[in-house]
């Protein structure tokens, strides 16, 4: 009888479950890493949209507020990748590696030369839509798994190799990840209209969207809002199943799973006999 | 030469061989031997060439470095520019979402 044609490896459900897991049970620190990086950005291109759609003088700042914008974007990427690496290591079980001035030199410099390339790269690949699964897990590779080594070439060839892996896992994933995206968009939509209407309900507070009704939706801002929101929501569950995605691929040569899986078997579980004993 | 079966490893004589080196053509046995860049390579080779790869920098390679992190900057900038540019060129109306409240009034 012929075998399923099935890809080796872990499935997109446990994949997805064993992220939501992971970043469920990291520590707060690893969490603030990826908010010190990623809400300075979010709010300031809140604030670059909202003065570029409506701004007198929009026109004459354009250019430092993009330089700002381009920091802010490196800035967050830079910190997305320390989130990744602390995410790596909790999931291999080794002690956190110190940050070094030369470790944090070599991942500053991998996200700065690398990363502004998928600002065009993605939307390009995302408008032919045929490559953009491979694009855009280069891009996320980057940041999960190429981002401490130094050379440039490097990390390319890393991330290039990975996004390579597993093709209909990364599809399958990458189309999850996208309905759940537009899933917390709605609910995420459908809160930012309920909630002036229940403040008024509720404490007689009166704001400018219960003035505006319903058309307050169609302000852009308002739609870059509920955006930016949705992508604080789910980014952090993307990077997280990239990093799973690329510690899995490198584990079928490193055998850094099955090596985390017996430090764990090793460590004394709380249930077992003899703290039971020491208990009574 | 004997096959590799019958090879002891060059630093422990008393344990078989697991692998030869390909750049000094010597048996060793699995702890003296790692993976690097897709090849085996015993650790006194691997040394050598970590060596002779650090010898070939360019002193400029650390300009050429801080070069790409630049032009990087300058690639999100004029990312970010262009969405600027694009945000600018669309009407007042259709930002404030006055526009669709003048279409839905009138179809009212």
């Amino acid at each position: 009888m012929k075998a399923p044609n099935r890809e080796p490896g872990q499935g997109v459900i446990e994949v997805v479950e064993e992220a939501v897991h992971l970043l469920r049970g990291a520590p707060l620190p690893i969490h603030a890493a990826y908010a010190v990086g990623t809400l300075p950005f979010v709010l300031a291109f809140l604030y670059f949209w909202a003065d570029m759609s409506r701004g007198a003088f929009a026109r004459q700042h354009a250019a430092l507020g993009a330089t700002g914008m381009g920091l802010l974007f490196l800035w967050m990427k830079c910190w997305q990748a320390v989130f990744a690496s602390a995410l790596r290591t909790r999931v291999a079980g080794h002690a956190a590696a110190p940050w070094t001035i030369r470790r944090v030199a070599r991942l500053a410099l991998t996200q700065m030369a690398l990363q502004p390339s998928g600002l065009f790269a993605v939307p390009v690949a995302l408008a032919l839509l045929l490559p953009f699964p491979w694009v855009y897990s280069f891009y996320q590779n980057l940041t999960a798994a190429g981002g401490e080594t130094g050379d440039l070439g490097g990390a390319c060839k890393t991330a290039g190799i990975q996004a390579n892996l597993r093709p209909g896992q990364c599809f399958l994933l990458l189309g999850m990840l996208l309905l759940f995206a537009i899933l917390v968009w709605i609910n995420t939509l459908a809160a930012m209209a309920m909630l002036p209407s229940l403040l008024r309900m509720l404490f007689g507070v009166d704001t400018a969207f219960t003035q505006a009704g319903m058309h307050s939706v169609f302000n852009t801002t308002y739609l870059a809002c509920s955006f930016a929101l949705t992508y604080l929501f789910v980014d952090p569950l993307i990077k997280t199943v990239f990093v799973l995605r690329c510690f899995y691929a490198q584990s079928v040569r490193s055998g850094d799973d099955l090596k985390a899986e017996l430090a764990r078997l090793r460590a004394p579980s709380p249930n077992s006999p003899s703290l039971l004993a020491s208990r009574q | 030469m004997l096959p590799l079966a019958q090879q002891h490893c060059l630093n422990h004589p008393a344990r078989e061989a697991a692998a030869q080196c390909p750049q000094c053509r010597q048996f060793f046995c699995r702890e003296c031997i790692t993976e690097h860049d897709e090849r085996i390579l015993c650790a006194v080779c691997l040394r050598q060439l970590s060596r002779a790869a650090s010898a070939r920098r360019h002193p400029l390679r650390a300009l050429g470095r801080a070069g790409l992190a630049v032009a990087g900057l300058l690639t999100a900038a004029l990312f970010f520019y262009s969405v600027g540019q694009l945000l600018l060129l669309i009407p007042a109306a259709y930002h404030d979402g006055t526009l669709w409240k003048s279409f839905w009034s009138s179809v009212e």
